[in-house]
């Protein structure tokens, strides 16, 4: 496999380095929006050979950071340097109008991609949809003949024998990945292991040298994860070099892999030991939401654990023992489409007055479409019913008249209002004293600890029958953890509905 | 000099107005309204008809003005609302409202033909105010578009339903999460932008006149306004709009009128080499920000 | 006979438009409403070079295809930064300049064809010589209209070898996602320069045999109506296909002769006809995004 995996490059102007050298450095990097600082002085450098993990809580920036060492984000302040041996291309920021002006050279994704030979995937592959599998693969062949529409037209002899060549090692190659007969499948009819498979390869296709991976884990089913980890050993036994980012219940599979590891908190960047950051996980793990739901349960209590089609546990906890009578959720049936691709399908529950339901589920399931679909802003399939009535066909604004609430984890404020209006639209007449202080400030001229507490303050303004929250406690500090589960404990007949990240 | 000025910000003044309408529907809604270039046509030749027939001109300018809105509030109520709940895309949006622009121009051209009509005829009155001369049309464009932008402002910023307004340009989701109809606001939001357009039209056509192919015009230089005062902002299209007005004037006055398209268009190449977020905008994410 | 060797040639003409439409929004995206600029550029650069200097056909037409090229540039650059809505509307600028171009570069005592007077303003330019090739006179509507289909299923020939190259798969990746083919390498930017250059120089290949046949070019070819018209063609007959861009420009022949028969007074003709165009983008948009015959729907 050793000679799929790292391709021998069509450029003629490259040397295999001998020694593991320094393959990118970063220094200073600088990212904000509005108040929000993102990178705070974030320094590096990547070496080859090198396996990193980028660990850090959601919402401190490894998105972002990624997106800058791959072209696609233009930090604030700060440098990057690209080196190949004695070459050597640097970046500082911010850029020149006239750097930016210039489209052949420049701070941008292709050319990272040609000159860095820097290689990227997204979470669930983003494969070309019209495209099929074979064609993902040689489109991504660097230096075709055919992609200039002058030589494609007047040279077609060389242009196809090019191509027939390419063609045939992709085909031999998707045989080496698993992918055997389905060279000619349509891309967006494969499942979401097989699609990041195709992802992986058509990266490699590139002769990427650095590779970084956006939770390649996410939403894959056991044996999809085996195989990617497969194929992250066999890349890393040849000398790639990689960078990637997996949710904070995958690391296990990859921390094994690690050289080291990069952790991301308060915009700092700190280098941590693989097998320590290994330990220290494993330990954190053990002790699981169960505990608390357990809590919640009490003595009288009990737990249901019901599986949902594609991997996902809904734990019900009813805290005074089962009831029975008028059911205030009914979810029959449900199934979210996005673009072209079925989210979820088939999810089925009911829930009763009082009861606590726990979604447990991995990145890249579908939680935050699952509560969006019952809460009104996305369509789907399926039917729900609140209180014994059909709710499916009704706008948003309409559930939530009908007691419906739902506390979102991203995009939940509104930027150019102060805090005061943002409080007195979601009908909060009096603010609690920990949000006074910063009352009359823009909502988007707060911290993220901050905005979090006003969010958190917006959910007391309507009474509920139905509470909806989606990863609650992720960027919460102990207080706001404590307001939350406080909420929950005393929330007498209320049901809720929690959304929570989990392993399988 | 200072004439040039004058007439540039007056001029300016009118075109901010236009661009207010079309941000107005745009920021909220994410809709390319160019049907409103549309009633921006029809509304002088409402008012003309009223005219014709005797009325007052308060009546014919009540008159023209209740359509305007009517119609807008008919392009939302009959086209987009039904494909948002088709969940279309922005292109689809864009190419229905070009549909029924081209529908309104024709029948503007069916019906009243298509030269280039007055609202007004006779010599205008002249002021003379430091040695600036303004015509009565000038003034009283001035002072309708001042006193327009200004109601505006005091509605959305001091008003319960303009606070909703700002929040549906804000977030969409997290306000229909609050118990707002969406559905409501996206009308007062066409409602809103039909009322101005048909006052920017009302004004221009006072002035210099009208024809049927006036509309499109007018929306593109409210466009070009809202890009370069900053199209993330209701403000940035009022800043645009002045800016644009003095611009073109200096243009008028050192070429020629017959170029000042062309300039807009200089304009616009310029602030979006130089500065593409407009005045007032943030720093935009690169476009090539996944 | 003659009717329908004129309809074909109009055909033909408009079949060109559309293919070279359906690369620029059927593959890139671009909705683009400054085609008629680039048509006019083609038939005023056909007209001026071949009253003033005497040229063939074909030189007439390589000239005005590489100066629209090069002026597609305005649209391409502004693609660059902006998509979907905003770009059209960038588009119409640009219309609005070539307009503006056509109209006004004209002195009322200069003879046309020199620098300051190159375009005849409103006047126009009449007594466009026939297309010659080599010395053979295109002189009888036959033959022209020969020389319309053939150009026609050359640009069609040519449209169908590039869509099935490498740069081809090329379009269709950056159509489906354009930051991944960045990430992959691909300098999209460059692409959509080169889209819009061949689109260009193929609308200007149409509007020089339209300049040959008509024998006079004014503004009024490169009118944003006239731009609309050639959205809607393609819009209604679909993109992204073959067959698409062929049913629009058959259509947009088809229509007029159709009002024809239904008596609606000559001065309102041109009228009814944009106005049911306008109809069928409604209906389009809410029933049918793919448009009659087409594959792709607008994004």
């Amino acid at each position: 496999m050793n000679n799929i995996i790292v391709k021998q490059s069509t450029r003629t102007n490259t040397k295999m380095s001998e020694t593991s050298s320094v393959l990118m450095r970063f220094y200073n990097l600088f990212i904000q929006y509005g108040a929000q600082k993102i990178l705070d002085g974030v320094s590096g450098e990547l070496c080859e050979g090198d396996f990193i993990c980028l660990i850090g809580a959601n919402g401190s920036g490894k998105t972002s950071f990624m997106n800058a060492l791959a072209g696609y984000l233009e930090p604030n302040s700060g440098g990057i340097v690209l080196l190949d041996n004695a070459d050597s291309k640097s970046f500082t920021f911010p850029r020149s109008l006239w750097q930016r002006l210039n489209i052949f050279d420049g701070f941008t994704p292709e050319f990272f991609a040609t000159i860095g030979r820097i290689g990227k995937t997204w979470q669930g592959g983003r494969s070309f949809a019209t495209l099929s599998i074979l064609d993902n693969i040689v489109v991504a062949t660097a230096d075709q003949l055919g992609e200039n529409p002058l030589w494609s037209l007047l040279m077609p002899k060389r242009v196809r024998r090019q191509e027939l060549k390419q063609r045939r090692a992709a085909i031999a190659a998707l045989v080496k990945f698993g992918l055997d007969g389905r060279e000619n499948s349509s891309a967006d009819k494969v499942s979401l292991g097989q699609g990041m498979r195709v992802a992986i390869l058509r990266v490699l296709w590139t002769c990427a040298r650095i590779l970084l991976l956006d939770e390649p884990l996410a939403g894959l089913d056991a044996e999809g994860k085996a195989v990617v980890i497969a194929l992250l050993q066999e890349l890393k036994a040849s000398g790639m070099t990689i960078v990637i980012v997996e949710h904070v219940f995958n690391l296990p599979h990859v921390l094994d892999l690690a050289t080291a590891v990069w952790k991301l908190e308060n915009g700092k960047l700190l280098v941590e030991d693989a097998a320590m950051v290994n330990a220290e996980l494993r330990r954190s793990l053990d002790h699981s939401d169960r505990v608390w739901l357990e809590e919640l349960a009490g003595d009288r209590g009990s737990i249901t654990d019901i599986e949902l089609d594609g991997g996902a546990v809904l734990s019900i906890v009813s805290p005074n023992g089962v009831e029975f009578g008028q059911p205030i959720l009914e979810v029959q049936n449900l199934g979210v489409m996005r673009g072209n691709r079925q989210v979820l399908s088939n999810i089925s529950f009911t829930l009763y007055a009082g009861q606590i339901a726990v979604l447990f589920a991995p990145n890249g399931y579908g939680k935050t479409s699952l509560l969006d679909a019952i809460a009104g802003l996305l369509p789907c399939s399926g039917r729900v019913l609140l209180n014994g009535k059909p709710i499916h066909r009704l706008s948003a604004w309409e559930r939530v008249e009908r007691g419906i609430s739902l506390m979102r984890a991203r995009d939940n404020i509104f930027p150019s209002l102060k805090v005061s209006e943002m409080l007195r639209l979601s009908g909060v007449a009096d603010p609690p004293d920990n949000i006074q202080p910063f009352l009359e400030k823009q909502v988007s001229a707060l911290s993220g600890g901050e905005r979090q507490r006003v969010v958190l303050a917006c959910t007391h303004g309507r009474s509920s029958i139905l509470q909806m929250m989606d990863e609650p406690f992720g960027a919460l500090d102990a207080i706001g953890v404590k307001e939350v589960r406080e909420m929950i404990e005393f929330g007498g007949q209320k049901v809720f509905l929690i959304a929570l990240p989990a392993n399988i | 000099m200072l004439q040039i000025l004058a007439n540039g910000i007056i001029t300016g003044g009118i075109i901010a107005v236009m661009a207010l309408a079309f941000t107005v529907v745009y920021l909220p809604t994410r809709i390319f309204y160019i049907a409103l270039g549309g009633v921006y046509a029809i509304v002088p030749f409402l008012a003309w008809t009223g005219l014709q027939w005797g009325w007052a001109w308060y009546v014919a300018v009540a008159f023209a003005l209740v359509i305007g809105v009517m119609l807008s509030l008919g392009c939302e109520l009959l086209n987009h609302a039904w494909l948002e709940e088709k969940n279309a895309s922005s292109g689809t949006h864009l190419v229905s409202s070009l549909g029924i622009y081209i529908i309104v121009v024709q029948a503007i051209a069916i019906i009243w033909g298509n030269e280039t009509k007055v609202l007004r005829q006779g010599v205008d009155g002249v002021f003379n105010l430091a040695g600036v001369t303004l015509t009565q049309a000038q003034v009283g464009g001035a002072a309708i578009a001042l006193l327009t932008i200004g109601s505006f402002y005091l509605w959305l910023q001091s008003t319960k339903l303009g606070l909703e307004f700002r929040a549906l340009a804000d977030n969409k989701n997290e306000l229909a999460l609050r118990g707002f109809s969406i559905q409501k606001l996206r009308l007062v939001a066409f409602g809103i932008a039909g009322l101005l357009s048909s006052i920017a039209a009302l004004l221009v056509s006072w002035d210099v006149g009208f024809d049927p192919q006036g509309g499109l015009a007018a929306l593109l230089l409210a466009v070009v306004a809202s890009i370069i005062g900053g199209s993330q902002s209701f403000f940035g299209a009022v800043l645009g709009g002045i800016l644009l007005g003095i611009l073109r004037s200096q243009v008028v006055w050192f070429l020629s009128a017959q170029w000042s398209e062309a300039a807009s268009f200089a304009i616009l190449a310029l602030f979006l080499v130089l500065r593409p977020q407009g005045l007032l905008g943030q720093k935009l994410r690169l476009e090539s920000e996944s | 006979m003659n009717y329908f060797l004129h309809l074909g040639i109009y055909a033909c003409i408009y079949s060109i438009v559309a293919m070279s439409l359906n690369l620029a929004v059927g593959y890139c995206g671009l909705l683009t409403l400054a085609h008629a600029g680039y048509f006019a550029i083609g038939a005023y650069t056909y007209a001026l070079v071949s009253v003033k200097l005497g040229w063939g056909f074909l030189p007439a037409v390589g000239l005005g295809m590489a100066i629209a090229s090069v002026a597609s540039l305005a649209v391409s650059m502004s693609a660059w930064r902006f998509k979907g809505d905003f770009f059209v509307m960038l588009s119409l600028a640009v219309q609005s300049l070539l307009f503006s171009l056509f109209y006004n570069w004209f002195k009322a005592d200069a003879d046309f064809g020199t620098w300051a007077n190159l375009t005849n303003g409103p006047f126009g330019i009449a007594g466009i010589p026939k297309p010659n090739i080599f010395g053979l006179q295109f002189q009888t509507i036959g033959s022209i209209a020969l020389l319309a289909a053939v150009l026609a299923i050359a640009c069609g020939v040519i449209c169908w070898l590039l869509v099935s190259s490498p740069w081809g798969r090329l379009l269709k990746a950056m159509r489906d996602d354009e930051l991944v083919a960045r990430g992959l390498g691909k300098n999209t930017r460059f692409v959509k320069m080169q889209v819009m250059a061949i689109a260009c120089a193929m609308a200007a290949l149409a509007g020089s045999i339209y300049a040959g046949y008509v024998s006079y070019i004014d503004p009024s070819a490169a009118t944003l109506d006239e731009s609309i018209l050639f959205v809607c063609m393609i819009l209604v007959g679909g993109v992204g296909n073959f067959k698409g861009p062929l049913v629009g420009a058959v259509l947009l022949i088809a229509l007029p002769e159709v009002l024809r028969f239904v008596a609606i007074p000559d001065a309102i003709a041109a009228n009814v006809h944009l106005g049911i165009y306008g109809l069928c983008l409604v209906a389009i948009a809410h029933f049918r995004q793919q448009g009659i015959a087409g594959e792709y729907r607008i994004e």
